[in-house]
């Protein structure tokens, strides 16, 4: 039994059981609907009706006794009209109660009728009475009597029958009505059991029902579960028998197909692994892309393995010329480090020269500007002694004129004297004399003026000379201070060429070692692009025919086999064709032999693949199987080869 | 000088210069010496006497000698003198003053040594000259006052 029809069935028989209790319940509500409907329209209505009866026939009473006391003919008329109206009022809902009376009812009814005959009977007489009073003032009092009379007598004892007569009805309805409300209560209460326990097997059958097709359905999936684990978990034995046949029972029957798949898969992968890469992986469909991947895998595989081979080689050929340029390297870098050292000592050298330079020049700038202070001083005390010798020509100029007159003064007294005659001898010695002290003082004075002058002259010649040498010393001064700073300067970029080149020499330094063990790397890259290589010769390329590497499993056949080795030296140098420092020796040899038996060489080679233990040896050994002892070839086999592959 | 020497013939002589020669007048007429003065111009005023000069305060004409010893005139130097005479015109004391280069000294000479001035070769007008007088090495031509600073010899020689 599948499980769709597990779940149909079980929601068929809730759907039923839902059917059947809402056919109940619709039933009993349309029961309990009618008792309350017969309780409201009739039973409540027998028992309203003769409550509004009552309270009408005493209005109308009241009315009455209100006729019989007003007086005036107009007021009586209208209480009658009233009377009339309620009567008719009476009328009708007397009739409205015989529709819904029972038929227990009856003689009350017909002892209402009978009252209210009476009263109308009566009625008629009051009106007369009433009438007459309204009329007739005379006999208004006597009417009066005659009416209460008639009220307190016949028409009150009518009245009270009515009453009694309403009171009993309404008693026998409202009776009425409380048993049909027990009865109401009752349906309720059987109609609610009824629904209820319904209900109750409903949910006993619906429960049943779930936990029975849940359970199991958990059950199944729990065991697909288990068994789609195991197989992501790569587990290929799992058993995938299904319990039952069912839809779970199906997937288990896919899931074990799924894992026989996989099984394959893992199989050609498990070859793959092993070395053979001969293995044919067949895709099962378009769509299968794990077979497409791992066809795509084996054949990029296959390629790689034959580019890695030839690559390892070249690699190997580049470590050991990166080698040579690392130990060119080093040494450059020697040589560089004793340079840099020797022009560290040079620029030492020429630092502390500059530095003395610059000490130098700071005193010359100090010098110089000294001399540029005391050449200016010097002009100006030039300068001063020139107007000093002016201001002395100037004066020179005044002795001059008093000589002259001084002259003229002893000469007119020569004159006085020489007029004196005889009396005037002595003073015209005296005159005479004087005039000899002028002329002497005038001559001196010229003298002096003269003197003064050329001085005057030569000083103002010094001063100009002063003062056109006041900018050279100035300028000088002032170049001397740019020599100063520039030596200054020239000093710092000293010092900082000076640690410029210790840096330089430090990196040299660093650069040597790093060209020595750049050497290392690349000699043990060369080492390991060889391993590499011998790791590699555990594929198996080819379709039975020699692949390259396999040639390498040479290394491992007895070294006298020239054959062999040949073979071997073939399967070397064909990935990489091209030559290299190791194998250069041996290379004529392999290539004789490979010339005299390529056939036994090629018959060699395709036995390799049987024989998976010899690359692994041949990989363990580093560089190459050169056997130069065992066997020498001799000189004349040796042929002349162009190296054409 | 000699102090105790003086008679007639011995006379004392104010020695000046025109145009590097030496003349003498004698002192006995020489008021004064001045500094060179510049004369105010009389105006239509004879060549001979061109202006007038103050002398403390007493108005003198200025008489133009070197014209009329026919000498070409000179500017001013600073040996330039003026000299101031007191002559006689007319039997009135007149006093003049005229331009000498330069004024040397004065001397006593001795009249009597007086020689006259060669008539020929001489480009002297020999009214003016009195004679002449051998100093040192030098010879002294005495000028004649009289006729020297006479207007009426000046109008006949005109």
């Amino acid at each position: 039994m599948t499980i769709k029809s597990k779940l149909l069935a079980a929601f068929a028989v809730l759907l039923l059981l839902l059917a059947v209790l809402t056919g109940i319940a619709v039933t009993r509500f349309a029961q309990f609907n009618t008792a309350l409907q017969r309780i409201v329209d009739e039973s409540a209505e027998a028992a309203l009706l003769p409550v509004s009866m009552e309270a009408e026939l005493a209005e109308l009473a009241a009315t009455q006794l209100r006729q019989a006391v007003l007086p005036g003919a107009a007021a009586v008329q209208a209480a009658h009209e009233r009377i009339l109206q309620h009567r008719a009022t009476l009328k009708r809902l007397e009739d409205k109660l015989a529709t819904v009376a029972k038929p227990s009812d009856a003689a009350d009814l017909a002892e209402f009728d009978t009252a209210l005959a009476k009263i109308v009977a009566l009625e008629k007489q009051l009106h007369e009475n009433a009438l007459t009073g309204a009329q007739d003032r005379s006999r208004r009092d006597q009417m009066r009597t005659r009416s209460v009379l008639l009220l307190l007598g016949p028409v009150a004892e009518a009245v009270q029958s009515a009453q009694g007569a309403l009171n009993r009805v309404a008693e026998r309805h409202r009776a009425i009505m409380t048993d049909e409300k027990v009865r109401a209560e009752a349906l309720y209460r059987r109609g609610l059991t009824i629904v209820l326990g319904a209900a109750a097997l409903a949910l006993l059958i619906g429960a049943g029902g779930a936990l029975w097709i849940s359970g199991a359905i958990t059950r199944g999936l729990r065991r697909a579960g288990r068994v789609a684990q195991e197989v992501a978990s790569g587990n290929p034995n799992v058993d995938c028998t299904p319990e039952r046949r069912d839809e779970i029972g199906d997937l288990l029957d896919t899931i074990g197909e799924m894992n026989a798949r996989l099984s394959d898969m893992a199989r050609a992968a498990d070859m793959i692994s092993a070395g053979d890469l001969t293995v044919d992986v067949r895709p099962r469909s378009a769509e299968d892309q794990l077979g497409l991947s791992l066809q795509r895998m084996v054949a990029r595989l296959r390629s790689v393995m034959t580019e890695v081979c030839t690559n390892a080689a070249s690699v190997a050929e580049s470590a050991i010329a990166v080698n040579d340029t690392a130990e060119r390297l080093q040494a450059g870098s020697t040589q560089q480090a004793s340079a840099a050292e020797e022009a560290s000592a040079a620029m030492e050298e020429m630092s502390s020269n500059i530095r003395h330079s610059t000490e130098n020049a700071a005193q010359t700038e100090k010098i110089a500007t000294q001399a540029s202070a005391e050449a200016r001083d010097s002009g100006e005390a030039v300068a001063k002694a020139v107007d000093a010798m002016r201001t002395i020509a100037e004066k020179i100029l005044i002795v001059q004129e008093i000589a002259r007159q001084t002259d003229l003064l002893a000469l007119n007294a020569a004159v006085e004297a020489a007029r004196a005659g005889s009396h005037g001898k002595g003073f015209a010695v005296v005159a005479s004399e004087v005039r000899k002290l002028a002329e002497r003082s005038r001559n001196a004075a010229t003298e002096i003026g003269q003197l003064s002058s050329e001085t005057l002259s030569v000083s103002e010649i010094a001063g100009r000379k002063l003062t056109d040498l006041l900018p050279s010393i100035q300028r000088t001064s002032d170049l001397v201070r740019e020599i100063s700073a520039a030596t200054r300067e020239q000093s710092i970029g000293a010092d900082q060429i000076n640690t410029a080149i210790q840096e330089l020499d430090a990196v040299i330094q660093q650069n040597a070692s790093s060209a020595t063990t750049t050497a290392e790397v690349s000699r043990s890259l060369a080492d390991q692009s060889t391993e590499l290589r011998a790791s590699i010769a555990h594929y198996r390329i080819g379709r039975g025919d020699a692949a390259a590497p396999s040639g390498s499993a040479a290394a491992a056949s007895p070294p006298s086999k020239p054959a062999a080795k040949a073979a071997a030296k073939q399967g070397r140098s064909t990935p990489s064709g091209s030559s290299k420092p190791g194998t250069a020796d041996a290379k004529p040899a392999s290539s004789a032999k490979r010339k005299a038996s390529p056939a036994t060489s090629r018959a060699e080679t395709s036995e390799q693949p049987s024989t998976p233990p010899g690359p692994r040896h041949g990989a363990t050994e580093k560089g190459y199987a050169l056997d130069l002892l065992s066997e020498d070839i001799p000189d004349s086999e040796f042929e002349p080869m162009p190296r054409a592959s | 000088m000699k102090p105790d020497h003086a008679d007639d013939t011995a006379s004392m002589l104010l020695i000046f210069r025109l145009e590097g020669e030496s003349f003498g007048v004698s002192v006995d007429s020489v008021q004064e010496i001045l500094d060179p003065q510049d004369p105010t111009p009389v105006p239509n005023a004879d060549p001979f006497a061109y202006g007038l000069i103050n002398v403390r305060g007493v108005v003198v004409p200025v008489i133009d000698v070197r014209r009329r010893l026919r000498m070409a005139p000179v500017d001013r130097k600073d040996t330039t003198r003026m000299i101031v005479l007191e002559h006689e015109i007319d039997g009135k004391m007149t006093k003049l003053a005229f331009s000498a280069d330069a004024v040397d000294t004065v001397i006593e000479a001795d009249l009597t040594a007086l020689e006259k001035v060669p008539d020929l070769g001489a480009s002297w007008p020999q009214s003016y000259l009195r004679g002449a007088i051998r100093r040192d090495d030098d010879l002294v031509v005495l000028l004649d006052t009289q006729t020297l600073f006479a207007p009426v010899m000046q109008s006949t020689a005109a």
